[in-house]
């Protein structure tokens, strides 16, 4: 039992006030002459125990009515495991959320205008109520990592939507119930109660797979012996209208894309849906011929007119459950690196475009790439030469921050310079007939390594005239006398090459191209390691690992670990769906669980429509009838025992 | 000694006396008056009331013998007629200290009245009238006389009654039990808190001396109801130990000892065939001697 107004049990002093008065009263008595003295001392000595019972019950009866009065004016509430009469409950240091956050828990509970998610933190604030001095703590199924928050609203603010809000991902309950414990053991909790939200959905269970870990989390709660106690709350969601779509696979053709689609439905009907198509965010409407229970679908969408690489949106018409009704695609090649090049030397751009043109393929060369609008973003790799204006400067060192790259060469003019990526130290030039020699480099790994089959750059062989050393950053290839010919230098995600000459005739011999050429590839290869996503999921390690992806389809603020929708990487479209497996509706049988977690200390609920599971009721209604009952008590022990009159009367 | 100036005729209860006055009030045994009366006497004589017929024996008053009777049936037969004479009525006042209690009015002060009432009542009618005031330490008695200054007396005595000391006027009635030598109405005014026992033995020796005897019980409402709301330090008139306690608690066994004492005293009456009326200081005094009157009338129709 808890109180929400703990403070007014003070009050229980109250409870000396009759017994007070009691005193008090024999202290300041009357006094009275009385003549009929033998019948106060006879009665006095005649009278019985039973008199004295009942002045004590009396007393009792009274300071037990104001326990009560005060008991009910602290809003008791009754808590599902502590009785009334067992004040001595232990409060929990924590209490503990285990929260299903796959995307099925986005459904509405059966009979209820409210998601199962929802109404799970709704039960988690009446479930922690009993406790109010305890820690919350959260873990849910997307991270698996505790969270503690310092009160229940919390959960259900906007600005912790990313950690407690809906999601369009998967779950395994097991695991995150054992991080949960694991939690609880490092911190050495003592006493926790721990509330489990489900909709007992077969995928995030797999409890066949979780057998082990199931028992031991099982045995973990038995040797706490009732100090942790596991609640598991589950969330029936309600049977209405619902279509659901996943994507089985793709094939891209030329100017057509081929998904192949299942489309299922609880509905008993065969009828035409009116698909959605989103390309490049035009808009189109195909109709599918649906019959229960569900339809395979392949339609062909055509890509004419759009640009070679691109994003797809799919959505079924709104039901009553939208978040199973979309499904994602990229197409065409999202690994293509896209290459801006800025150089004001013309020997060198003109080498330059040459080398990106080497594999169109996988290589994507912007000519019209300038930092001053906005396609900046579209490129994953920069090439530059020559000094850019203290605002370009700027938009590329935001690009590199994000995680862009770019090959600086030095610029022409003859004196120390800095700029926002690179100090150059002062241009050096040899004398007739020499050359600066590179003489060591990292031949095992990086960009200067040697061939597959064992052989070594020819950096020996290049003759460079005229040098601009860079000076910050790792150097991976030096001169002869230390100073280094190449650079590489990391600022925040990005990296920045530089090199101390130019592919120029009166700088280098680089513009033949057997150092520079393979060199570049290899740049060209490096920035391009990232793996194309082509059916990534939301809440896989994909999805978790990507940082800083900019939304394209829905909400702003939206990450692929939690959403589904198209995000940008740079110049790259990813797709990051719903996890297919949420639109399995196969709910596990709790019996079988129920026999693997059979510790005591395990208590299972099912949430109910129309009240919380649980709600501790203000039981002030039961003190009321309590401090009734003792008036009530109090007023029989106050009347005579016999009705004794005396009337005149003659004999 | 020269009387002091005071409404000694507060005593006699106007209302009653207007209520009763026209009834008679006649004792229930046979008196020993010494003049003729309303009250039937132990002694057979002439008079109007006829008794019974009797066999004549030799050497009776042939003065007496029904003539009618032997000519009809020529047997010797005496007619009898009852003989009425006056009584002597003594009233005895308690004035122990309990009798001092009461509110408004005292014990003392309502059994005056009644005294007063009654003396007035019975000097009316022509009957002796005497008066004890009952003390620890001695009596202050008025010997029964019929004359119109009696009533004076009585009041002027009654007057200067005050109530102190301890309860032991027994052994006063049971001397005045003895000290009045012919039969007479002995109507005794206490609170009979006295041990019953005690009671007992002076209405059992007067009832010996052939004295009607009528007790007058009167109480106080608070004595009789005993309502205290909160707890009260009881302190005895007559000297004794005080008592702490909470009223409410001890209630019950105050109104069930109350009772007991009660039915003991009317047992003891109901014994001696003697009269008990009980009476509370807060009713009037036509209403306490209503009953009595009424008893009085009725021995006249036995």
């Amino acid at each position: 039992m808890s109180f929400l107004q703990p403070i007014a049990l003070f009050g229980i002093a109250l409870a000396a006030v009759p017994i007070l008065i009691h005193l008090l009263n024999l202290m300041r008595h009357r006094r009275e002459s009385w003549a009929a003295m033998r019948f106060l001392l006879k009665a006095r000595e005649n009278s019985s125990r039973m008199s004295k019972i009942r002045r004590w019950l009396t007393l009792i009866s009274r300071a037990l009515a104001i326990c009560s009065l005060v008991f009910l004016m602290s809003r008791p509430m009754a808590s599902e495991d502590s009785s009334l009469i067992n004040f001595a409950s232990q409060n929990p240091e924590v209490v503990m959320l285990v929260m299903d956050r796959s995307s099925s828990m986005q459904k509405n509970l059966m009979n209820s205008s409210k998601t199962m998610l929802q109404r799970g933190i709704d039960e988690f604030e009446r479930f922690s109520e009993a406790w109010p001095d305890s820690k919350l703590v959260i873990i849910e199924t997307v991270f698996s990592e505790t969270i503690i928050v310092d009160k229940i609203e919390t959960i259900s603010s906007k600005e912790m939507n990313d950690f407690f809000g809906p999601t369009d991902c998967g779950g395994n309950l097991p695991y995150t119930i054992n991080q949960g414990l694991n939690w609880l053991e490092n911190t050495d909790i003592g006493h926790a109660q721990i509330l489990v939200i489900s909709d007992d959905q077969k995928s995030n269970w797999k409890t066949k797979e979780n057998d082990e870990l199931l028992k031991n989390i099982n045995d973990r709660i038995d040797k706490k012996e009732g100090l942790w106690k596991l609640h598991f709350l589950k969330l029936q969601p309600s049977e209405v209208n619902n279509f659901s779509l996943v994507c089985k696979s793709y094939r891209e053709e030329k100017d057509f894309f081929h998904p192949t689609l299942l489309i299922r439905s609880n509905q008993k009907d065969t009828q035409s849906l009116a698909v959605k198509i989103n390309i490049n965010g035009d808009l189109s409407t195909i109709k599918c011929p649906f019959s229960y229970p569900s339809t395979t679908w392949t339609p062909a969408i055509s890509l004419s007119d759009q640009p070679a690489t691109g994003w797809i949106k799919i959505a079924l018409p709104e039901d009553s459950f939208s978040h199973d009704n979309e499904y994602f695609f990229t197409y065409g090649n999202q690994a293509m690196l896209k290459v801006g090049v800025q150089c004001k030397d013309e020997q060198t751009r003109k080498f330059i475009t040459a080398v990106c043109k080497l594999d169109p393929q996988s290589l994507y060369l912007n000519k019209d790439f300038s930092p001053e609008n906005k396609t900046l973003n579209e490129n994953d790799l920069l090439i530059l030469q020559g000094s850019s204006s203290p605002e370009e400067e700027k938009q590329i060192l935001k690009f590199v921050k994000e995680g862009g790259r770019i090959v600086l060469f030095p610029d022409f003019e003859n004196k120390d310079k800095s700029d926002a990526f690179q100090k150059w130290r002062a241009t050096e030039a040899v004398s007739d007939n020499n050359f600066f020699e590179i003489s060591e480099w990292n031949r095992n790994q990086g960009i200067f390594a040697n061939t597959v089959n064992g052989r070594e750059l020819a950096l020996p062989y290049l003759k460079i005239l005229k040098r601009n050393i860079p000076t910050e950053g790792e150097t991976l290839a030096f001169y002869k006398d230390g100073s280094s010919f190449f650079k590489r230098k990391t600022i925040g995600k990005g990296v920045i090459y530089s090199f101390s000459t130019l592919p120029n005739k009166d700088w280098s011999s680089l513009e033949e191209g057997f150092v520079l050429v393979p060199v570049l590839i290899r740049i060209f290869n490096e920035s391009s390691e990232d793996p194309a996503l082509k059916f990534s999921e939301c809440g896989d390690t994909a999805s978790l690992d990507y940082k800083g992806l900019v939304p394209v389809t829905g909400n702003p603020s939206q990450k692929p670990s939690l959403k589904a929708g198209i995000y940008k990487d740079l110049g790259k479209f990813l797709a990051f769906n719903r996890k297919a497996t949420e639109s399995v509706n196969e709910i596990f049988d709790r019996k079988q669980l129920q026999e693997t977690m059979s510790s005591s200390h395990i208590l299972w609920n099912d949430a109910n429509a129309t009240r919380l599971s649980f709600v501790r009721a203000e039981i002030w209604n039961l003190f009321l009838i309590v401090m009734l009952l003792f008036l009530l008590a109090e007023s029989l022990l106050g009347l005579p025992v016999t009705n004794i009159s005396f009337s005149p009367q003659r004999l | 000694m020269p009387r002091k100036e005071s409404n000694i005729f507060k005593y006699i209860d106007e209302r009653a006396i207007a209520r009763f006055g026209g009834n008679p009030l006649l004792s229930e045994f046979p008196m020993e008056g010494n003049v003729s009366g309303h009250h039937k006497s132990n002694h057979k004589g002439s008079s109007v009331e006829f008794a019974e017929y009797r066999e004549y024996t030799p050497g009776e008053d042939p003065k007496r013998m029904d003539w009618r009777v032997l000519a009809r049936t020529d047997r010797y037969f005496l007619k009898e007629f009852e003989a009425e004479t006056n009584l002597r009525s003594y009233h005895l006042l308690d004035c122990s200290a309990s009798m001092k209690f009461g509110k408004p009015k005292s014990k003392l002060e309502y059994a005056k009245k009644l005294i007063g009432t009654l003396s007035y009542a019975y000097l009316n009618q022509g009957d002796a009238v005497g008066l004890s005031l009952l003390r620890p330490s001695a009596t202050e008695d008025i010997p029964a006389r019929r004359s119109p200054s009696q009533l004076q007396a009585i009041l002027h005595t009654l007057d200067d009654a005050k109530a102190k000391g301890e309860d032991q006027v027994t052994d006063q009635l049971h001397q005045l039990a003895e000290s009045i030598k012919s039969r007479a109405q002995l109507i005794v005014y206490s609170d009979f808190l006295d041990d019953p026992k005690s009671i007992a033995d002076f209405v059992h020796h007067m009832r010996d001396r052939k004295h009607e005897v009528i007790l007058f019980h009167i109480m106080d409402r608070q004595e009789v109801e005993f309502h205290f709301d909160r707890p009260t330090r009881f302190i005895d008139l007559e000297g004794g130990p005080s008592l702490l306690t909470e009223p409410s608690i001890i209630r019950d066994e105050y109104l069930k000892q109350m009772r007991i004492h009660l039915e003991e005293i009317k047992k003891i009456c109901a014994e001696t065939q003697s009269s008990h009326f009980e009476t509370v200081t807060d009713s009037s005094i036509d209403e306490a001697l209503k009953d009595f009157s009424f008893d009085r009338t009725l021995s006249s129709n036995r």
